[in-house]
């Protein structure tokens, strides 16, 4: 009777970590302990043999019942095929990226100012020799430097005033105020006039912006 | 028009709650009818209906059992169910009662399983002794066994009987046993132990029976 409770305690898991390292310790020198084990066992397998024999056509008749129950619950799934994508369409994304190259390279290059680069260049030259001031020595310096100014500002009108009277007067400068005044121009979407400037410089050019200017008109045109 | 949209929601639980008590009313109607095909469309009916219990169950127990283990344990659950309500074991009272009493019959039963576990590992320990532990063949099905049962329960008598299959069949606490049977919590615990070791004794007395069990052991 004891050892039946002590089983039954052990089993239900009512006892603690300790009491049931004691407690296998014990099984496992204690022959009567083990031997009741054994019987414990034994017991409770008979008890449940007995009633699930007993109990099986009833079991039987609750496994037919789920089963039915599920076959009604989980029609038949087919798995649906991978729809059939023509090969027409397959290809669609690639000619799309194929039509878009050249899209955006003619985008970008018609919006992009061929002259820009050689007119920072020109501004940043003529804003360092001439340190910013004004010199009544080159008085052609100061005028030029105005209309870089201006055009700095975005006020290309007025920019185009200061680079005219430097075309007109100072012919050292005349090729770097003709390139500036062609820019303006294009700056203000009049591309036809800027490339008849810069066609005029190539004509009267003294050689330092031939090339460059020559590359800038075959791009505009 | 938005008065009745805003009252949507509650109306619907309102329905479903009804609903679940009508449907556990109509299967307990049902299982208790005696009738065979109306057992059967009740039993149905609660699969269908109780079938989430097992999945909740499952979550729990899925360190312990596989998948066919957690299905027997359903079947033999709902088959206790129904021999409980024929027995009049069993009282519908009202909303849930129904899928409460399940859920005790299963949890029942998940402990068993455990309780097998934890004797098989104790049985493993005391493997030192096993000189003394005679194997033998597998018993041979079952008219053998049919003696033998009439044997035990003559020798331990109905009462017995029953409190060792609530506790040691359906994995009923104690509580629940005392309960059922109308003892006391403590006669219920000293009446089980005595009963569980005059059932020791009569297999330490009987060679056969001892055998038999063991091969029953084997098997399992």
């Amino acid at each position: 009777m004891k050892y039946t409770e002590i089983i039954d305690k052990y089993l239900d898991g009512e006892m603690t970590s300790q009491e049931e390292v004691a407690f296998e310790a014990q099984a496992k020198t204690d022959p009567e302990l083990a031997q009741e084990i054994e019987l414990h066992q034994l017991a409770i397998v008979g008890i449940q043999h007995g009633q699930s024999a007993r109990s099986q056509e009833g079991k039987a008749r609750v496994e037919a019942l789920v089963e039915g129950v599920k076959a009604e619950q989980k029609p038949p799934r087919v798995k649906p095929l991978p729809p059939v994508i023509p090969m027409w369409r397959k290809l669609l994304p690639l000619a799309a990226m194929l039509l878009l190259i050249p899209a955006i390279y003619f985008i970008t290059t018609s919006f992009s100012n061929p002259l820009k680069s050689k007119s920072i260049a020109l501004t940043e030259h003529y804003q360092s020799t001439t340190m910013g001031g004004n010199n009544p020595n080159e008085p052609e310096k100061t005028t030029l430097l105005k209309g870089i100014n201006d055009f700095e500002e975005k006020d290309f009108p007025t920019a185009i005033i200061s680079f005219d009277q430097v075309i007109e007067k100072y012919p050292a400068q005349r090729s770097a105020a003709l390139f500036l005044k062609a820019d303006a121009l294009y700056r203000q979407g009049k591309k036809a006039d800027a490339l008849q400037v810069l066609k005029s410089i190539r004509q009267e050019d003294d050689g330092t912006l031939y090339e460059e200017v020559q590359a800038i008109i075959e791009k505009m045109e | 028009m938005r008065i009745l949209d805003d009252l949507k929601p509650l109306l619907k639980h309102i329905y479903t709650i009804t609903s679940l008590i009508m449907n556990e009313q109509k299967i307990y109607e049902l299982l208790s009818s005696g009738n065979y095909d109306k057992e059967n469309e009740g039993m149905r009916m609660l699969i269908q209906d109780k079938a989430y219990l097992m999945q909740k169950h499952g979550r729990q127990m899925q360190h312990y059992f596989n998948d066919e283990k957690k299905h027997e344990i359903f079947i033999e659950s709902i088959q206790t169910l129904l021999e409980k309500i024929r027995a009049d074991k069993f009282e519908w009272r009202g909303k849930n009662s129904l899928e409460k009493y399940l859920y005790t019959l299963i949890d029942g039963k998940i402990k068993n399983e455990i309780r097998k576990i934890k004797m098989k590992r104790l049985v493993e320990i005391t493997k030192a002794h096993e000189n003394e532990i005679a194997t033998t063949d597998k018993p041979s099905p079952d008219k053998k066994w049919e003696k033998l049962s009439q044997f035990i329960r003559e020798k331990l008598g109905e009462t017995c009987e029953k409190v060792l299959i609530m506790r040691y069949y359906e994995g009923m606490q104690l509580e629940e046993i005392a309960k059922e049977v109308g003892w006391t919590h403590g006669t219920t615990k000293n009446n089980s132990a005595g009963c569980m070791s005059k059932l020791k004794q009569l297999i330490k007395d009987n060679p056969n029976l001892k055998d038999y069990l063991r091969g029953l052991l084997q098997e399992d």
